[in-house]
């Protein structure tokens, strides 16, 4: 029951009424219009909420008759490969191998290995580091004599990183993809 | 409790970006130049060292200095967007009260540190550096304008090492007498003039006065920028960037252009990009202007410069109808017999699309039209910028801008990825 002056409708009370018969939409046009008003959207006059927007997944039986699929209650989303491949987004860089020193780790040429700066390199890791200026991708060891880039392919070198050498870790290499 | 606020700024922020991808470039003088390459528009401390403005256009810059050394890159705005993105995500998760305010700064809301500010601060300092590898210098006050004066400091300053509290207006004393009235918040040279005519010469002079008696002789947002000198928080954060007020596509020509079908192409070239930029924030526009000029830095030619704004009936977000009223106004600017340099786009008058008033006589944007704008669009943003335009922003655009010293966009094209 509402209470208090009437936001839409009633009469002046001089005038006749007669009773009419109407369908209920046009009937309950008055409640609409008095949305309209609340929102300033035409879209109020539809009998749906214009700003409400929904995502319908695309399976899913449509068909009026016959049995439904059995699959309905069972809905999943589509597998989302940023989330098999990235932990965090902002901290996630992608960068296209280049040399063969890694090719034991399974590094090729061409591939593209995701490289994460939040973790920090532990023993083992495999890191994109930066050492004396030039960027290279090899495992991160820790030895008694400072840290050790170690090589994944007989035909090079460790490298031992000397004290004065200017060396930093840029990333941690998480992942790698390759176009087959 | 009280919420007071960092203003978290990233340093030289350009040129950290591109030494993020190429550290040979460290230690070394950066500068990157505007659009096509005509203006400096930021420079690493190195280069400011060297006594390079910001703004000075690039070929004043090599007749004036030996540039041996110097590196110099055009803008490349789809990494430095990109790594913006990234610097605010790890900002936001610091904080919920998070007001991104530029492309290289955010104001961060803090309660509850109970004298744990600094320490927070320089782990947050230290988190973005390990995560995007963008220095950051951070001012904490209790007024976003404090804030702003502490950031300052904090990246001028070697002993703060990038961070720089400040508990009250008391403590910002000091740094206020260390500065001047131009290096405030909102304060131009013209209204420091102003003030120094009524013998209000330096910052601590201004936090001095009577907030009320400012409003007085110079509005509200005086007697704001007073009392946050002052320590009372009167400029909130704003957690969405409100509206903007007009929408700007402008750029100059990779070469002079003199030929008039060629200038139609830009001006619906830039018709389109500004129009898409409207749409993207579901707005639309009831005026047009128009500015074309020729080459200012180029004394001996002919010069010309001409500008005009349209008033269109009807609101409408809707390219074709921008482009015809853009074209109706070139057709009245246009000289034949001049070199022009530089053509603009603004859009004005900008109204939500939903509350468009229909004219008498024109119609609002058809939902027909609105729909192919949206097709439009998510073309141009899943396939790249240019796969659907009108004809009439031709298909060669040979006046195109220049970027000849454009670094790799390292983190949005796949051909472009750093290589090891």
């Amino acid at each position: 029951m509402l209470h208090g002056r009437k936001g839409i409708g009633g009469r002046p009370r001089s005038e006749p009424t007669k009773v009419v018969r109407l369908p209920l939409p046009i009937a309950q046009l008055g409640a609409r219009l008095a949305r309209l008003r609340n929102m300033g959207d035409v879209a109020a006059l539809l009998a749906v909420a214009p700003w409400k927007q929904a995502a319908v997944p695309l399976v899913g039986s449509n068909a009026a008759c016959g049995f439904p699929s059995p699959a309905d209650d069972h809905l999943d989303r589509p597998l989302d490969f940023n989330e098999l491949l990235i932990e965090n987004p902002a901290s996630t860089f992608a960068v296209r191998i280049a040399g063969e020193s890694m090719i034991s780790a399974g590094l090729f040429p061409g591939d593209i290995a995701i490289v994460d700066r939040s973790r920090r390199p532990t023993n083992g890791s495999i890191v994109l580091a930066l050492l004396d200026g030039e960027f290279t991708i090899k495992r991160y060891r820790m030895r008694s004599g400072g840290v050790l880039l170690q090589a994944e392919n007989p035909a090079f070198a460790d490298i031992l990183v000397s004290e004065e050498a200017n060396f930093e870790v840029w990333g941690v290499v998480t992942r790698s993809i390759r176009m087959l | 409790m009280a919420v007071r606020v960092a203003l978290v700024d990233c340093n030289n922020f350009y040129a950290s970006c591109e030494r993020v991808f190429q550290p040979h470039l460290r230690g070394k003088p950066i500068i990157v130049l505007s659009n096509n390459d005509g203006c400096v528009i930021a420079r690493s401390n190195e280069a400011k060292a060297l006594g390079i403005a910001m703004g000075e256009p690039w070929h004043l810059v090599r007749e004036r200095l030996p540039t041996k050394g110097i590196i110099v890159r055009s803008s490349n705005y789809a990494l430095y967007g990109d790594m913006s993105a990234r610097v605010m995500q790890v900002l936001a998760r610091f904080t919920p009260l998070f007001e991104a305010y530029s492309i290289d700064e955010a104001f961060l809301g803090l309660a509850g540190l109970g004298g744990r500010e600094e320490p927070h601060l320089r782990e947050l300092r230290a988190t973005v550096a390990r995560e995007t590898g963008i220095p950051v210098s951070v001012g904490f006050a209790p007024t976003k304008t404090l804030a702003k004066l502490a950031n300052r400091f904090a990246k001028k300053e070697a002993a703060c090492d990038g961070v720089l509290v400040l508990d009250g207006a008391y403590s910002a004393l000091p740094y206020l007498d260390r500065c001047e009235l131009t290096d405030l918040w909102g304060i131009s040279h013209r209204l420091a003039a102003r003030l120094s005519a009524m013998g209000i010469v330096s910052p601590r002079a201004l936090a001095g006065t009577d907030a009320r008696h400012m409003r007085e002789r110079f509005g509200v947002v005086m007697e704001r920028l007073v009392l946050e000198l002052q320590g009372v928080p009167c400029i909130g954060l704003e957690d969405a960037p409100a509206d903007r007020k007009s929408i700007l596509c402008s750029r100059s020509f990779g070469r002079m252009v003199t030929d008039r079908r060629e200038m139609e192409e830009a001006v619906a070239t830039y018709v389109a990009r500004a129009a898409e930029k409207m749409r993207r924030q579901n707005l639309a526009t009831a005026q047009l202007h128009l500015f074309l000029h020729t080459n200012r830095f180029r004394p001996a030619d002919p010069q010309y410069a001409a500008s005009r704004t349209i008033a269109l009936n009807v609101a409408t977000a809707d390219t074709m109808r921008l482009t015809t009223a853009a074209l109706d106004l070139l057709g009245g600017l246009w000289r034949d017999g001049y070199a022009y340099k530089k053509a603009g786009v603004m859009l004005l008058e900008l109204v939500p699309a939903r509350q468009v008033q229909q004219g008498l006589f024109d119609k609002a944007d058809s939902n027909r039209r609105k729909a192919l704008m949206t097709a439009i669009d998510a073309i141009n943003r899943d396939h790249g910028r240019g796969t659907v335009t009108l004809a009439a922003a031709g298909r060669t655009q040979a006046w195109a801008l220049k970027s000849a010293m454009r670094s790799p966009r390292f983190t949005t094209r796949w051909d472009e990825l750093l290589a090891v």
